[in-house]
């Protein structure tokens, strides 16, 4: 079928948006339902897909698993009009309050990068667990600086080895006299996007950490920055 | 909630809580906390509207604070256990044992065993004469609870009919009592069952015959009610509806608007308890409907709205409602439904207007085979109007269509269960007749058949259901008669809907059985990969219970039902007279057409058809 050419003039806003607490246990899609009515409520004149089934379109940046907060987080929607007529301002203005508790807007834009040109994500890992002291994240650190580094990951065609020590681009374990603070660069290009979970898995794995009472212990992973080469991505 | 525990069950958004639209209000203006439980998971308990309606009702209340519940799925259980966590609400996280009221919504009684577990995952004995002044006031409602007597023993009370007004005033009751000094949990439920709607099992005493019938059933005291009258809203147009409510982040059953436009149903289908149990009829103006329809929507920013009855053709304004809704919605990218369509009212232009059109496929209920049957059960469409309607679905290129119909009725025979399969034919053949029909791809037909289960205050509540070998039967013979491969069929498992019937029509005595499953850790009898057949057999004769007795036993007209005692306005003689005319093939006429004398009216209110 022939490319339909879309009636109604419509331009990507791009909202970079904090995501954590309880909002850090919903998926990517379940995301995506709530921005659509978030956006809808706040009266934004969100364009509407002209097909058959007609619907707004989101594209989120990088992936985000469930369980992971991120204080960096990016999506473009289409919005009618033109970067001439559509006032950013007054989009940021209107989702100043989110009225979602975990979802805070930090800017509103028109976009000059596409997502594919990211390649990098910062995140800093914060676990409390019985016996963390000085040595334990020294231990740790190594661990995670091994080569190869290899995890059995889950992939569509079943369970994988794989070596992550080359998605890996730069980790530190330090104890800030409570909590192991793990803070790392991974890979976030769409082929070699690592999950920051793998890292929580192999320290499990190897130090023994996480392995008494769950009540006691915990961790949290908190996405601190999303880059383009060696600058933040925007 | 911890998180290294969330992080490690399946979709941790079920417990995480904190929702949009959910009530969080400070403890220390609060005098009364109700922790309102769905006896299922979140999925299925956040898409339920009567538990949105109570927890608006009940949070309008500036002193009362309502949090809701729901049953953890067995990974989080486990979890549970291990670490001896209680159960918690979703708003403050804290633990249900520790709050004034619990209360359950009882939909279906395959939720029973749920309710249990519950009961024990918040650390709490079973048995309400178990429980003391430090636990929560059980309370349970909605549509089992016009049956309550299976779970009695379970509850502290029940609340009988429409909740919105009444639990507020029961809320009311208790916070009084206790500032005047007044209250103990005793006092408080024998001051609760002089209220309108409350049913207080512990108050009344029941004695059985020989036979195992019941032989009296009594009030312990002179200044509570004999039977207990059903609550209803007098007037929905003035009453609480959740135009503001919360709102599930991860994917739930139904995620979007639901509008109620009218309680009650005009047309009394012989075989179905809630066209009896909800009237009388009582509707919502077109202003109201639009007013609430459009704050739903800025509140929310859904895009698909549910407009819910259980007739919606019915309504006497569909025209004026329909023309209004479908303008507004189309111009905010809504999609609206109307689920519970009668197929004699499905028209061209009501198709055009709704988008139930968008959906591959179009469901109609003729229940029966053949008219003779169709006349029994009253549920009053022909086989004309089935094909006058298929024919608008083709005529605008749709080319399935599903068909819902019931096994084991009164009077069934095989011919009427043959005439099931000359039906789905006849619908194939429709197609092929339609000049209009769709080229491009061929017709299908699935016919999805459940079982009968006889429901309280039904004119077949005396029935006796068939056993499941005859059930099963059937169905093979069902199967056999559909030859074209353009038919698809399915069928219910019978063994659940005989355990449905023995949980609708229970008495007091099944308490002993539900208890015993509880503690063999059974729950989430709704779930196929949780119901276990053979398991519940073992628990009927563990607990020295026939459940025969109570499913595929013919009950007598004179004998005294296990629910006598709940008065839902239409009477025992009204049942009768439509159980005589059922046998005698007779359909009856709508309410609209003429009353039949249901004896309805008599609760009062707004009423549309009823004198």
């Amino acid at each position: 079928m022939l490319p339909v050419r879309d009636k109604v003039p419509h331009v990507a806003v791009r909202i970079r948006f904090e995501k954590t607490g309880a909002l850090q246990y919903i998926s990517h899609l379940d995301l995506h339902r709530t921005f659509s009515r978030l956006l809808v409520r706040k009266g934004i004149p969100v364009w509407y897909s002209e097909g058959f089934t007609p619907h707004p379109r989101l594209v989120f940046a990088t992936p985000l698993s469930v369980g992971a907060e991120s204080l960096c987080e990016y999506m473009d929607v289409f919005v009618i009009g033109s970067a001439e007529t559509v006032d950013k301002d007054v989009l940021r203005w209107k989702l100043t309050e989110t009225d979602i508790d975990g979802l805070k807007v930090t800017d509103v834009y028109f976009p000059e990068t596409k997502f594919s040109t990211i390649t990098d994500s910062d995140y800093t890992i914060r676990i409390r667990t019985a016996g963390a002291d000085a040595a334990l994240a020294e231990r740790c650190e190594a661990a995670l600086r091994a080569t190869p580094l290899v995890v059995c990951k889950r992939t569509k065609s079943g369970e994988k080895d794989v070596d992550i020590a080359p998605q890996i681009k730069a980790v530190a374990v330090t104890f800030d006299g409570e909590c192991l603070v793990l803070r790392a660069r991974l890979c976030a290009d769409s082929m070699n996007f690592l999950n920051p979970e793998y890292l929580v898995k192999i320290l499990k794995e190897k130090c023994a950490i996480l392995s008494g009472d769950p009540t006691a212990e915990e961790y949290s992973i908190l996405r601190t920055a999303v880059l383009c080469g060696e600058k933040d991505f925007r | 909630m911890n998180s290294t525990i969330l992080k490690s069950v399946l979709k941790p958004g079920r417990y995480s809580g904190g929702e949009y639209g959910q009530i969080v209000k400070d403890k220390k203006g609060i005098d009364c906390r109700f922790a309102f439980c769905f006896p299922d998971t979140y999925e299925i308990g956040m898409s339920n509207m009567g538990m949105r309606v109570l927890y608006g009702a009940l949070n309008a209340e500036p002193d009362i604070w309502c949090e809701r519940v729901f049953a953890p799925w067995t990974d989080m259980q486990e979890k549970m256990r291990e670490h001896h966590l209680p159960l918690t609400t979703l708003e403050s996280h804290d633990p249900v044992k520790d709050f004034d009221f619990l209360g359950f919504t009882l939909q279906y009684e395959l939720c029973y065993t749920t309710v249990l577990s519950v009961l024990q995952l918040s650390g709490m004995p079973l048995r309400a004469a178990d429980r003391g002044e430090d636990c929560p006031i059980v309370i349970g409602g909605g549509h089992c609870a016009f049956n309550p007597e299976p779970v009695a023993e379970f509850f502290d009370l029940f609340s009988i009919g429409e909740g919105e007004e009444a639990l507020p005033e029961l809320c009311r009751l208790y916070i009084d009592m206790k500032k005047a000094g007044d209250y103990t949990k005793e006092k408080f439920l024998h001051a609760a069952a002089k209220l309108e709607g409350f049913y207080v099992p512990s108050l009344y005493s029941v004695d059985y015959n020989a036979d195992g019938t019941i032989a009296s059933f009594t009030p312990k005291y002179d200044d509570i009610p004999v039977k207990i009258r059903k609550r209803i809203v007098k007037d929905l147009n003035k009453a609480y509806y959740p135009t503001k409510t919360y709102m599930p982040y991860i994917e739930t059953v139904q995620d979007k608007m639901t509008l109620e436009v009218y309680r009650g149903c005009i047309r009394g289908c012989r075989f179905c308890q809630a066209g009896m149990v909800c009237r009388p009829v009582r509707e919502k103006t077109v202003d109201k409907l639009y007013d609430d329809a459009k704050c739903m929507y800025e509140h929310s920013g859904y895009d698909e709205m549910t407009l819910s009855s259980l007739s919606i053709s019915d309504y006497s304004h569909i025209d004026e409602l329909t023309d209004k809704f479908a303008a507004w919605a189309t111009e905010n990218h809504i999609s609206l439904s109307l689920p519970s369509l009668r197929l004699d009212s499905f028209t061209r232009e009501l198709m055009d207007k709704v988008s139930t059109v968008r959906t591959g496929s179009l469901t109609f209920a003729p229940e029966a085979g053949t008219q003779r049957l169709r006349d029994a059960i009253n549920k009053n469409v022909c086989e004309q109007d089935l094909l006058r309607a298929v024919n608008v679905a083709y005529d605008v290129g749709k080319t399935s269509v599903k068909l819902y119909f019931m096994n084991g009725l009164p009077t069934e025979t095989d011919e009427d269960i043959e005439g099931i399969a000359l039906l789905a034919k006849r619908v194939i053949e429709a197609f092929y007749e339609n000049p209009n029909h769709n080229k491009q791809r061929r017709p299908s037909v699935t016919v999805s058949v459940s079982c009968f289960v006889p429901k309280p205050f039904t004119p077949f509540q005396w029935e006796k259901q068939n056993t499941f070998d005859e059930l099963m039967r059937k169905q093979d013979f069902l199967k056999s008669k559909i030859t074209d491969r353009k038919i698809v069929y399915n069928y219910h498992d019978a063994t659940v809907s005989f355990l449905e019937a023995v949980f609708a029509r229970g008495d007091r005595r099944l308490s002993g059985a539900l208890a015993l499953a509880a503690e063999k850790g059974m729950q989430f009898d709704a779930w196929s990969e949780c119901f276990d057949f053979e398991k519940w057999m073992e628990v009927f004769k563990e607990a020295g219970i026939d459940p025969h007795f109570y499913a595929t036993r013919g009950f007598g007209l004179d004998e005294i039902l296990p629910w006598d005692m709940i008065d839902i306005g239409v009477t025992k003689e009204f049942l009768l007279r439509e159980r005589e005319k059922a046998y005698a093939g007779i359909p009856s006429t709508n309410c609209r057409e003429k009353c039949n004398g249901c004896g309805a009216n008599k609760l009062g209110g707004e009423r549309t058809c009823c004198p």
